[in-house]
């Protein structure tokens, strides 16, 4: 048995199904998928492949003539959304949904579509729809889509939120309370085969409760979302802790007909979240309720799956196993969880490799400790390792220190922890490749003399290790006086394609962070929801863009990807080399959301 | 993959873009960041918000390593069809921003004038005779009567009215011919002639008396050369007139007790520009490398920062810039630099002795205003190479002659090489290692050499500007991930594509 091809346009309220073969068909070999090319440009954020152009020769068809061209108009308002959403106004996003023929998937292909090539979307016939054969062809539907198709996986974590189980007389997984009368439907129907009728008095409710489980994390924020065809009345989507009922309400308004999606968001209580749909007290509601979900405000969209790392001391390499890889590199989303940005945090890195043993962290202390170099213990002030390695100099001679020798050719980015100890000395670092015919240099970076010591992540530069060669910190101090101090130093193998290296800006001096609570920060290339990619925080309550440089799309394509903060300073000190609350390291978790990409869907 | 961001001020937040930018192209030149531009597309409303952006946008690009390849301000935001147009500058162009004025050091004794009576009263230039051409001279008339303790001959320099320096040092040989009770006076005070100081007294003996004057004082902004009569009675001349007199040659005026010199001036233009315009550029003065040569003539009135350093890196061959981390820096050209190799796919290269000059000597002025001129300096190895002499004069402003050779050397090092005319297509960018690195990383004051050129033009890596040039300027093109470098020369008006990448 075969299975056709399916072709969608949707804006995740209204989807237009181009291959129904009912208002929309597209004959067998007409349409023949681009297969996108590397991306020429350098420029981050719009994904590694080119946009191309869908040439699709499109039969639209309607019941009558208008129905017809309403249709049409209806692709026109898709595509004329689209160009909307990419120039940046807040409409949602048109995806393009593939499923090809035969095909083993699941999930649709999906790509965003960008607009559509030229000054018009169709040079209409004068003769158009003249003869009433109620279908137009000879249309050929331009459009512009990221190369890349994307799959979502995803998970639930409502159970039978599409209400697809129903016993005769109750949905599975769901308790009705109070005097209600529910019922399976066939139509209307949102999500899946069936919805479920709720024709309810006042206080009568349909819940279930959603525990604490990975990612339902006590004290962050879920959100839940419900899509309601009401009849009469008010419908109520509310989420609570199972005690306090329905302390967060979203109701419908007086909009009856048509299909509204309710939101709400909710802090997870400690025994999780309870979700459920209500009457109004005063005036009940009578309406037909479907597919319930739960978000997580760290995963990308809707019930996607993720993936965390094990929660790793700040400072130490993280792994994410996606349990598998993917062929193609494909878009990652990365949340940061507990990460720390008070005011005694200074800039951080964000380092992410594409394999394993790509990021190397060495305790500097470890490399040497004689002459003008010692090892005093700064356990104090959280060092890795216990100790720092410190240099005091004798003279304002430039002093090396050897980081490594390689056996191997690879271009390396060279992180460091660094404190300078003086208030007037100004240190300068540089790297340095050496070997039997030849010495290269990185271009320097300096270190100013504080007031109050404090440690701060620095980028040192990029060096070429090559085979028997040894690569070198070098220091230089202003003046014979004062100290500086190094606590890690972080190899990154750029060899290893993509690394994705962010700068996370300190709060500004005049920002709203000044509290040292734990938050959610999302790297998100959002390739599917928005035309730019996005550093922001996703937890207390809002989602701010926060100051990030760096390439801010993700791509990846290992089962295990590295993962390492490199950051410093604590609730009450900026003087630790790493991030610190409550008088210990602080552990992060790296939750990963992985669209798998294919060039050709299969 | 490049990120380009712009950002509310320097270390601030970061602009939430409704789209990503678009034909971003980052550009160098020998001063660091040059220039970037970018298109948003954007509605028109989004377009206004950045428009009517108040403060200063910062605008940064990183690359993937973490590198900030990129930084400067926003200068110029246009609203087109589409979306915005932004243009940013590097932070170099902070020293474009405001007038510098000061006084560092001058030996131009035409530029001393005398003191009338309305700048003080007890002076009487009408009672003697000056000479301020290539010294400061000032004599007693045959016949004329000099009160006690007033008639005062008095010659004076100023620092620019305004500026940013006053005088705490001078020097001068002095011959003095006065009679006894009478002196010569060296005075500080304010520019109004008020608050005044005697900073050295040479009394007058009846003969002939030499020596040298080396004061530094606290700073004001007047000096005044004073002769008067303090014989304790009025004094009538019976000799005749120039037999008594003040002579002062190889005067020097500064603003400083040390030696004069380019690094240091460097350095207080850093201080004056970031102390009124703070934030953009840090004040970090480790990036300016001493130099040693003392500069005799420096007086800046109202002039561009920017042009003040263009000619004191010339005369010092050092580069000046602010590179991408904010950093100030002045310090020999070349000093920091990476070596980068390509293999040039197609190649046309064209030598001219247009710009050609092996052959140098430098103009200077005399303490009388007279032109002198330095020595010739040649450089044999051009010389033999071309078997023909160009020679050419550099016009300096200076009264001293080693300051006039400094000036003379640079010159020559800088124009007796091939000027090249090139245009090379290579598709990598490689190190001494043979990796290959974005093509961003190249940036003027790093060495590029084709490396498959025939073997009889390869060199060493040492600049020949045939296998191996210098950049100066490097224009990529993220957008089609190209770079344009152009060779460093000294012709502006040289200008020639040298290398393009090609896919």
């Amino acid at each position: 048995m075969t299975t056709p091809m399916v072709l969608r346009l949707t804006d995740g309220t209204a989807t237009l199904t181009l291959t129904d073969n009912v208002s929309y068909a597209i004959r067998d070999m007409e349409w023949r998928p681009k297969v996108a090319r590397r991306l020429q440009s350098q420029m981050g954020g719009a994904g590694l492949y080119a946009n191309v152009i869908e040439e699709i020769p499109l039969h639209v068809r309607g019941a009558t003539g208008a129905t017809a061209l309403a249709n049409l108009a209806a692709v026109a308002n898709m595509l004329d959304q689209a160009e909307r959403w990419a120039r940046g106004e807040m409409v949602a996003p048109i995806i393009l949904e593939y499923l090809p023929a035969n095909s083993a998937a699941t999930d649709y292909y999906k790509a965003v579509v960008v607009g559509a090539p030229g000054d018009t979307f169709w040079d209409l016939s004068p003769r158009m729809n003249s003869d009433q054969n109620h279908e137009l062809d000879g249309i050929t539907l331009y459009l512009e889509r990221r190369g890349l198709w994307l799959r979502q996986e995803s998970i639930s974590y409502v159970e039978n939120g599409s209400f697809e189980d129903w016993d005769g007389s109750d949905f599975d997984d769901w308790t009705v309370t109070g005097m209600a009368t529910i019922d399976q439907e066939m139509s209307p129907v949102k999500d899946g085969m069936y919805s479920a009728s709720l024709e309810a008095l006042s206080n009568a409710v349909i819940w279930q409760d959603i525990g604490l489980a990975a990612g339902i994390i006590q004290g962050y924020l879920v959100t839940v979302t419900a899509w309601v065809y009401l009849t009469s009345g008010i419908a109520k989507l509310g989420a609570w802790d199972g005690t306090t009922f329905f302390n967060e309400v979203s109701e419908t308004t007086a909009v009856t007909g048509q299909w509204v999606q309710l939101r709400v968001q909710k802090k997870v209580a400690s025994t999780g979240v309870r979700v459920g749909i209500a009457g109004d007290l005063s005036v009940g509601v009578n309406c037909v309720i479907d597919d319930i979900r739960v978000e997580l405000d760290f995963a990308a969209a809707d019930f996607e799956s993720y993936y965390q790392s094990a929660a790793t001391d700040n400072g130490d390499v993280a792994t994410i196993d996606f349990g598998s890889s993917e062929n193609v590199q494909s878009p990652t989303r990365l949340v940061i969880q507990d990460m720390r940005l008070g005011t005694y945090h200074r800039t951080a890195y964000l380092i992410v490799a594409n394999a394993t043993n790509a990021i190397n962290v060495v305790d500097a202390e470890d490399l040497v400790t004689s002459g003008v170099w010692s090892a005093p213990s700064d356990s104090a002030a959280y060092a890795r390792g216990g100790n720092v390695l410190r240099y005091t100099p004798a003279a304002t001679s430039e002093v090396y220190l050897q980081i490594s020798s390689s056996v191997l050719t690879r271009r390396l980015a060279i992180f460091a922890t660094v404190r300078n100890n003086s208030s007037t000395t100004t240190f300068r670092l540089r790297l340095r490749n050496r070997r039997a015919d030849t010495t290269e240099y990185s271009r320097p970076v300096f270190i100013e003399g504080q007031a109050s010591p404090r440690p701060e992540p620095i980028f040192l530069g990029e060096i070429v290790a090559t085979a028997q060669s040894e690569y070198d910190l070098c220091v230089q101090a202003s003046a014979a006086s004062g100290t500086i101090d190094f606590d890690s130093i972080v190899i990154v193998s750029l060899n290893v394609q993509p690394v994705a290296i962010l700068a996370i800006h300190e709060p500004d001096g005049d920002g709203y962070i000044t509290t040292d609570e734990p938050i959610f920060l999302a790297v998100d290339h959002r390739l599917l929801t928005s035309p730019t990619p996005r550093a922001a925080i996703v937890s207390l309550g809002y989602y701010a863009e926060w100051s990030a440089q760096g390439v801010r799309d993700i791509f990846t394509s290992a089962r295990d990807v590295e993962v390492l903060l490199l950051a410093t300073g604590s609730d009450a000190s900026a003087n630790t080399w790493r991030q610190v609350a409550s008088s210990a390291v602080v552990q992060n978790t790296f939750t990963a959301t992985r669209l798998p990409g294919s060039l050709i869907p299969e | 993959m490049i990120d380009f961001g712009l950002y509310r001020r320097v270390d601030g937040g970061r602009l939430a873009l409704p789209s990503l930018p678009v034909g971003v192209t980052l550009s160098h030149n020998r001063r660091g960041p040059s220039s970037a531009r970018a298109f948003i597309p954007a509605t028109l409303a989004e377009s206004f918000a950045i428009y009517n952006h108040a403060g200063l946008l910062h605008a940064v690009a990183v690359d993937g390593s973490g590198a900030v390849v990129w930084a400067g301000r926003v200068e110029d935001v246009k609203i087109e069809s589409g979306g915005v147009s932004v243009q940013a500058m590097g932070y170099a162009r902070i020293f474009n921003d405001v007038p510098y004025t000061a006084l560092w050091s001058s030996t131009a004794a035409a530029e001393w004038r005398q003191v009338t009576d309305n700048d003080d009263a007890d002076s009487e230039p009408a009672r003697y005779q000056f000479d301020t051409n290539g010294r400061l001279y000032i004599a007693l008339r045959k016949g004329e009567e000099y009160k006690d303790a007033d008639n005062t001959a008095d010659l004076t320099y100023a620092a620019p009215h305004g500026g940013q320096r006053n005088i705490t040092a001078f020097s001068a040989s002095y011959s003095v011919t006065l009679p006894v009770g009478w002196e010569l006076r060296l005075i500080r005070c304010d520019d109004d002639f008020n608050n005044s100081n005697v900073v050295q007294t040479i009394a007058g003996t009846g003969s002939n008396a030499t020596g040298t004057i080396s004061q530094t004082f606290t700073g004001q902004a007047r000096l005044i050369v004073q002769v008067r009569n303090n014989t304790g009675s009025d004094y009538t001349v019976a000799v005749d007139t120039g037999t008594l007199f003040v002579e002062l040659t190889d005067i020097r005026v500064k603003t400083t007790a040390a030696i004069v010199t380019a690094s240091a001036i460097a350095q207080d233009i850093l201080s004056y520009v970031t102390g009124i315009n703070s934030e953009q550029v840090r004040t970090l003065t480790t990036g300016v490398i001493a130099t040693t040569n003392d500069l005799h003539d420096q007086l800046y009135e109202d002039a561009q920062p920017a042009a003040i350093l263009d000619d004191l890196a010339e005369l010092e061959e050092c580069e000046w810039g602010v590179g991408s981390g904010r950093m100030f820096y002045f310090w020999p050209r070349g000093n920091v630099r990476k070596r980068w190799f390509i293999d040039a796919a197609t190649i046309e290269l064209e030598r001219s002795l247009e710009a050609i000059y092996n052959s140098v000597y430098a103009t200077y002025r005399a303490d009388d205003g007279r032109t002198l001129r330095t020595a010739v300096a040649s450089n044999s190895e051009s010389l033999a190479a071309f078997g023909l002499t160009r020679r050419e004069p550099v016009r300096t402003p200076t009264t001293d002659a080693t300051e006039a050779e400094a000036w003379r050397d640079a010159r020559l090092s800088q124009q007796a090489l091939h000027a090249v005319r090139a245009r090379v297509t290579f598709s990598r960018l490689l190190d001494a290692s043979g990796i290959e690195w974005p093509l961003w990383s190249a940036i003027p004051g790093d060495t590029m050499t084709i490396r498959n050129l025939p073997a009889q033009v390869i060199g060493g890596d040492e600049v020949d500007n045939i296998a191996t040039f210098r950049i100066d300027t490097a224009d990529y093109d993220a957008d089609r991930d190209s770079l344009r470098v152009e060779p460093d020369t000294p012709i502006p008006t040289l200008i020639t594509l040298v290398a393009e990448r090609t896919q």
